[in-house]
């Protein structure tokens, strides 16, 4: 349930040459509701940064609806912000539920799954 | 990186108890044989609850517990299991059990493993058997007229902010409707705010979703069970004729403004099923409420009836205002009009205030059924309990300390007064006897009735052991109530063979101390052959008491009147002194100690002399005692406040006041004061020797 992979990944994320223009987030593989503050919190900085973001799904088991809901809001503000955001992997589980709730288009997890 | 699940966690065990105090109350009300189908479904929904969120939360052990209880209930609930008693007394233990693991769970302390272990057993024992030859009961009708399935269905959902908070998952509801046709579920993010803005434990998402193929309502209608209440919800048949469903319901005020309800077209089931839903809430608000909190639940009624009573009390507050800048003595007349009416609404928002502190008494009572069904039980007998007045209300505090004393009589009335059916039928009596518990209102007081049609008390044998213990002598000429009154003393028992439930003779004297300890006081009532009455008497509140002002030199001093036998004017002959310093009067056949307020809290009195004083004959803890005040003033109502809060704790003194006038007088503890009279002649007398 902790996603403290992410905070590594932040304070990490100078170390190749994409440091200046990519920010990496990777997601633990419990997307819930106990971990949306956190999440909201990283997603915010990434915007602030106004760089490039990538985004590793591989690990993710469960993803429930308020972490979805996050991830949501996040791409459309990067979208209206020109900010690209894109999934270097994404679980089965992850796209599985963002396609039952109708987002998987907004997430841009619909390429992945085919 | 800490994520704070305790607020989840205390939550989900919360409202597991809960469950568990519903699924208790409707056990104990279901008879083998007949299982209504509403009955069932609601320990099943409780048991569904308990497991689903014990298994979130990472307690195994409860889940799959929980599993195997739910699982039999699906079975009964479908109507292939019968409602045996041994499978309602092994749903009873499994409640306990349950109850034990969360308690375990919370506390973190370790649990009867064997106790489970054995109830677990006892299920698995009643899953593995083959359900007994199916019931076409209640529960049939409703399963099995499923509505034609329609060729699809149209859904908008739409969750309210808190629903994710209580664990429910839009992800879920919809993968089990994926499952049952073809689903596409279409998203509204007109409700999603940007991310910075975003309450990310909100629900802010609204779906319209398409369910082809062959669905039934009801199969939906199970998906979106868990929300009732938490969300708006419409199901529309395509193809079909118009909206078959349209919720709406309300958890709360707040919600229900923030929801932006859309109109209501309700078919008559629908109302139905909101009608159950409406009172399963009101089941689960009654028992939250059961539990010992620190908060207190508070009808909205009460709420709106002060705002109304501070709307007038502001106003007449601004007329008075208004009548003091230019007043003239023409004016006197709608002064006291004014004085009048800011009287009636002090008087008003007092009473109003202290009715927010009333709970019913329903709150104390609903813990015995399962006690007598449970020592009914173990003891053999044939128990029907009988409540009545469970509406009466009573302060919050004097219904926390009256609950174990109840306990104790309840369980005495089961033990002790009723008797074994055989001996109920040797008497001529029926089979079952009845336990009842009343509870009205008299004057200021609450009363509170156990009673029971059972032997009655044996006057004799407490009489042959008040004698042997020294109480009593045989030439004395005791009423019954004196003699019942021996029952109360320490360590009195007349139970010939001590059992675990009652017997070693231990409490009747702390629910009598308890009793007395709450300004309260108990009596007994026994007619041989036809059971024994226990009456407890109690204050309405523990924040108000009627007292007696009385003047000690230049201090006003408050006597709980409850306290007060009487008042007299002091006879000099009928004063005895004795060793040392102690004065006793003689009245009638008593002899009471006399305690000289002033003495006792160094003040300068307006005389020493007896005669000149008034003897205020009080009764705490059991002792009489008269004291001697100067002048006794008026009996007036007084708002407690606590001195140790204040202050610190003062030997004699109970609390303290503020008076009309301003003043601060401090109110006498009857039974502190006893006692410290007790010890200050104690020294007196070992100065002398």
């Amino acid at each position: 349930m902790v996603i403290h992979e992410w905070d590594k990944w932040v304070s990490d994320k100078t170390s190749n040459s994409e440091a200046e223009t990519v920010s990496h987030i990777v997601c633990d593989e419990m997307l819930d509701i106990s971990v949306v503050g956190e999440l909201r919190v990283l997603l915010l900085e990434a915007l602030a940064a106004k760089q490039s973001v990538v985004l590793d799904g591989s690990a993710v088991e469960r993803a429930d609806t308020a972490a979805l809901q996050v991830l949501t809001a996040f791409f459309q503000d990067a979208r209206s912000q020109d900010i690209v955001v894109q999934w270097s992997s994404a679980s089965e589980a992850l796209i599985h539920s963002a396609e039952l709730l109708g987002i998987a288009d907004i997430l841009d997890l619909k390429a992945k799954a085919a | 990186m800490s994520i704070d699940m305790e607020q989840f966690k205390a939550t989900f065990i919360e409202e597991s108890l809960e469950g568990l105090d519903i699924m208790e109350s409707v056990l104990l009300e279901m008879q083998p044989g007949e299982a209504d189908a509403e009955e069932v479904d609601n320990i099943f929904r409780a048991a569904h609850s308990i497991k689903g969120g014990s298994a979130t939360f990472g307690f195994s052990d409860i889940s799959n517990f929980t599993h195997v209880v739910e699982t039999l209930l699906d079975q009964i609930r479908a109507g292939e299991r019968e409602v045996t008693q041994e499978a309602i007394n092994l749903f009873l233990s499994s409640v306990d059990c349950i109850r034990d693991m969360l308690a375990g769970a919370q506390e973190g302390f370790d649990i009867n493993f064997e106790q489970v272990a054995e109830v677990k057993a006892g299920l698995d024992r009643m899953l593995g058997s083959a359900p007994e030859a199916a019931v076409p009961a209640e529960a049939g009708p409703e399963t099995q007229e499923d509505t034609p399935a329609a060729s699809g269905w149209k859904i908008i959902f739409k969750p309210f902010p808190d629903m994710l908070r209580s664990g429910n998952d839009v992800v879920r509801l919809f993968r089990e409707l994926a499952d049952m046709g073809e689903m596409d579920a279409v998203v509204d993010l007109e409700g999603l705010p940007a991310l910075a803005d975003m309450e990310p434990e909100e629900a802010c998402l609204n779906w319209g979703v398409t369910l082809s193929g062959a669905v039934s309502r009801e199969q939906i209608d199970e998906v979106f069970e868990w929300v009732e209440g938490d969300c708006e919800l419409s199901i529309t048949a395509i193809g079909g004729d118009e909206a078959v469903l349209v919720e709406t319901p309300v958890e709360s005020v707040t919600e229900a403004a923030a929801a932006n309800p859309t109109p209501v077209q309700a078919a008559p089931a629908t109302r139905e099923r909101r009608t159950s839903n409406d009172r399963r809430q009101g089941d689960r608000r009654k028992s939250r409420s059961s539990s010992e909190n620190s908060s207190i639940r508070v009808g909205i009624d009460k709420v709106d009836a002060l705002i109304n009573l501070v709307g007038e009390l502001v106003i007449t507050q601004s007329m008075l205002g208004q009548l003091g800048e230019d007043f003239s003595m023409d004016k006197v007349e709608r002064l006291k009009d004014g004085l009048a009416e800011l009287e009636r609404n002090t008087r008003e928002l007092q009473e109003n205030v202290m009715s927010i502190r009333m709970l019913p008494i329903s709150f104390a009572f609903n813990r015995f059924p399962r006690m007598v069904h449970d020592l009914c039980g173990k003891l053999e007998k044939k128990i029907e309990l009988k409540m009545s007045g469970e509406q009466t209300e009573l302060d919050k505090t004097v219904m926390e300390k009256i609950g174990d004393p109840l306990v104790h009589l309840v369980r005495n009335a089961v033990d002790h007064g009723i008797e074994t059916p055989d001996k109920r039928l040797a008497a001529g009596k029926s089979e079952t006897g009845t336990v009842h518990l009343n509870a009205y209102h008299q004057g200021g007081n609450i009363l509170i009735e156990i009673s029971d049609d059972g032997a009655g008390l044996n006057r004799e044998r407490i009489l042959a052991k008040a004698i042997e213990r020294g109480l009593a002598n045989s030439g004395d000429n005791l009423s019954d109530a004196e003699i019942f009154d021996f029952l109360f003393q320490p360590g009195f028992s007349t139970a010939d063979v001590v059992s675990d439930v009652s017997g070693r003779g231990v409490g009747m004297d702390v629910v009598k101390r308890n009793i007395t300890a709450l300004g309260g006081a108990i009596d007994v009532e026994s007619r041989p052959g036809n059971g024994s009455t226990f009456t407890i008497r109690l204050p309405l509140t523990l924040a108000i008491l009627d007292g007696q002002l009385v003047r000690v030199g230049e201090q006003t001093f408050i006597i709980p009147l409850v306290s007060i036998i009487e008042s007299l004017q002091v006879e000099p002959v009928r004063v005895n002194a004795i060793a040392g310093s102690a004065e006793l009067y003689k009245l009638r056949d008593d002899y009471l100690p006399i305690i000289r307020l002033y003495d006792a809290f160094g003040l300068k009195p307006d005389s020493t002399n007896l005669e000149d004083g008034l003897l205020v004959v009080v009764e705490g803890h059991g002792q009489q005692a008269g004291l001697l005040v100067d002048d006794l003033l008026a009996q007036q109502q007084v708002v407690i406040k606590s001195l140790e809060t204040n202050f610190k704790k003062v030997v004699g003194i109970s609390g303290a006041t503020i008076l009309g006038d301003g003043t601060v007088a401090l109110i006498v503890d009857i039974g502190g004061i006893i006692e410290l009279s007790h010890n200050g002649s104690k020294r007196a007398n070992s100065a002398a020797a």
